[in-house]
């Protein structure tokens, strides 16, 4: 069969589309539960800091070092240490839904170091207009931290969709399903370079897409 | 607080403020002792790097003070019991650097004061409009920070520090970023609400003939020290009998760090 000719799509046109969905699933998922996660830690790390509005030193070294190990954790690895939980979430450990929860767990030190960098980027002067008006961190951070950073936010939301399409494959490799794993099991173990191609070509699309649209929209709030 | 029938609204007693820098403490006030009545302008002037932003910086309580007391309207503002928050609000601040924000338009900047305040959103439009029209800033409501020029950003400042009506204004270099007309209209704005609402201003400039017809006294401030006389300039005042002033009795410019001060405003080196 000639590849990519229409019977080529007629037989596997379903399983690339369903896989595409799964990768999909499983980066949207992790995105949303890494961006509200990691950007909520993010904001913690800024408010704790030496010199920030709500300075606790204890709070943040320990802060500092969960995001740190988490990040210095492989994935494969944060992946098979974390089953328990994820069984517990999820009832299982494999497939996509599963999967979406080391994938998050993984999305988390990194959003949160990124919303760390950006927040701190927020001239203090603006902040300390606010604070000049008599608001309360609570306000600070809903009406200076946040809306300031928000063009870098919204770029680190791409970047880490990017990370987590990579990861995802990864995931997929151990069962996680989604293009990962059809590469693995189509292009590795039956050497049906077909399939794996077009997994490649779909997962080079994916985050050519994913860059595109984080771009526009940081653009879009980007006032300079 | 009374003083004479007259409310004493600033206190400021023996500050002092010692910044840490990498070569050496940086003593950018010394013992400075001040007080301002309420409904009274005054005038700050002083050479760059002399410690007037410093001297804002402590009433505005962005900056703790090394040693001294702050009072505002009979309240310690310096003290760690101090509700900082309350008494922030009572006081308004124009940043040297205007300190606008880049994520919200011009009426946005000026509702902020409100929304911190909990006005309901259509009420904070409406007073933020009107300020924006105080100074002539209404036909640029919807443009961003980055979108306006140096002196629309500086009356953007000026107009949400005014928004909430505080009983203390605090105006860092004002007009600096204004040609001589516009810094006219704002000075003469300012002095109207000033009547009209009793608000007591502090405001440092560099450009002393501007703000001599409506202010009241003019301090300086010379290395971290208060130093001159108090000079009273506004007609009223200096037409009372003993305050009187004429023009010899005025310190050349340069003693002031300052252009020339002269009653009525007419300006002899400035524009
Ligand atoms: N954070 C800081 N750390 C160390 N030194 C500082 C700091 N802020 C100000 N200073 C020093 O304190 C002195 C007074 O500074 P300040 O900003 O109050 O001057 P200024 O009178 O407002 O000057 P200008 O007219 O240029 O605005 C300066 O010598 C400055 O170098
Ligand atoms: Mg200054």
């Amino acid at each position: 069969m000639t590849w990519f000719s229409p019977a080529w799509f007629d037989k596997m046109g379903m399983l690339l589309l369903r896989s595409t969905l799964e990768t999909l699933g499983m980066v949207l998922g992790s995105l949303v539960g890494g961006q509200v996660l990691g950007v909520a830690l993010g904001i913690a790390l800024v408010l704790v800091r030496p010199g920030g509005l709500k300075e606790n030193r204890t709070l943040h070294a320990v802060l500092n070092s969960v995001v740190n190990v988490g990040r210095s954790v492989p994935f494969v690895i944060l992946m098979v240490a974390i089953m328990p939980l994820t069984r517990l979430l999820t009832g299982t450990s494999i497939g996509p839904v599963a999967a979406i929860v080391p994938l998050t767990v993984a999305a988390i030190p990194f959003v949160a170091r990124l919303t760390e960098t950006a927040m701190l980027e927020v001239e203090v002067g603006v902040i300390e207009a606010c604070l000049s008006m008599g608001a309360t961190w609570q306000q600070i951070v809903r009406y200076v931290l946040v809306p300031e950073s928000l063009p870098s936010l919204i770029a680190g939301a791409a970047t880490t969709a990017v990370n987590l399409v990579g990861y995802s494959t990864m995931a997929g490799a151990i069962g996680g399903g989604g293009l990962g794993d059809l590469a693995v099991r189509y292009g590795y173990q039956r050497w049906q370079m077909d399939v794996m191609l077009a997994a490649l070509v779909i997962l080079v699309g994916m985050v050519q897409g994913m860059q595109f649209v984080g771009d526009r929209i940081s653009a879009r709030f980007r006032r300079r | 607080m009374y003083h004479n029938g007259v409310i004493r609204m600033i206190e400021v007693q023996d500050l002092s403020v010692t910044y840490a820098s990498p070569l050496g403490p940086v003593e950018a006030l010394s013992h400075v002792s001040l007080t301002v009545s309420e409904g009274e302008i005054v005038a700050i002037c002083g050479p760059s790097g002399a410690g007037k932003t410093t001297f804002l910086r402590c009433l505005s309580m962005l900056q703790e003070p090394s040693s001294g007391r702050i009072l505002v309207d009979g309240e310690e503002v310096s003290a760690k019991s101090a509700d900082v928050r309350k008494a922030r609000q009572r006081i308004g601040v124009v940043f040297q650097g205007f300190n606008l924000l880049r994520s919200r338009t011009a009426l946005g900047n000026v509702m902020l004061p409100l929304e911190i305040r909990h006005v309901p959103k259509t009420e904070a439009a409406e007073k933020a409009a009107a300020y924006l029209e105080l100074v002539h800033m209404g036909h640029r409501r919807d443009f961003y920070p980055h979108e306006l020029s140096g002196g629309e950003k500086q009356r953007v400042a000026i107009a949400r520090a005014l928004v909430t009506e505080p009983r203390v204004l605090i105006l860092d270099e004002p007009t600096s970023a204004l040609d001589p007309e516009t810094a006219g209209s704002i000075v003469q704005s300012l002095r109207e609400i000033n009547r009209s609402k009793g608000i007591t201003m502090l405001i440092v400039t560099h450009q002393i003939d501007l703000l001599a017809p409506i202010c009241d006294r003019v301090i300086q401030i010379r290395h971290g020290r208060l130093t001159g006389a108090p000079v009273p300039v506004r007609e009223d005042v200096s037409s009372r009998p003993g305050t009187s002033f004429a023009p010899g009795h005025i310190p050349a410019s340069d003693k002031f760090g300052c252009a020339s001060v002269q009653p009525g405003g007419v300006s002899r080196d400035l524009v």
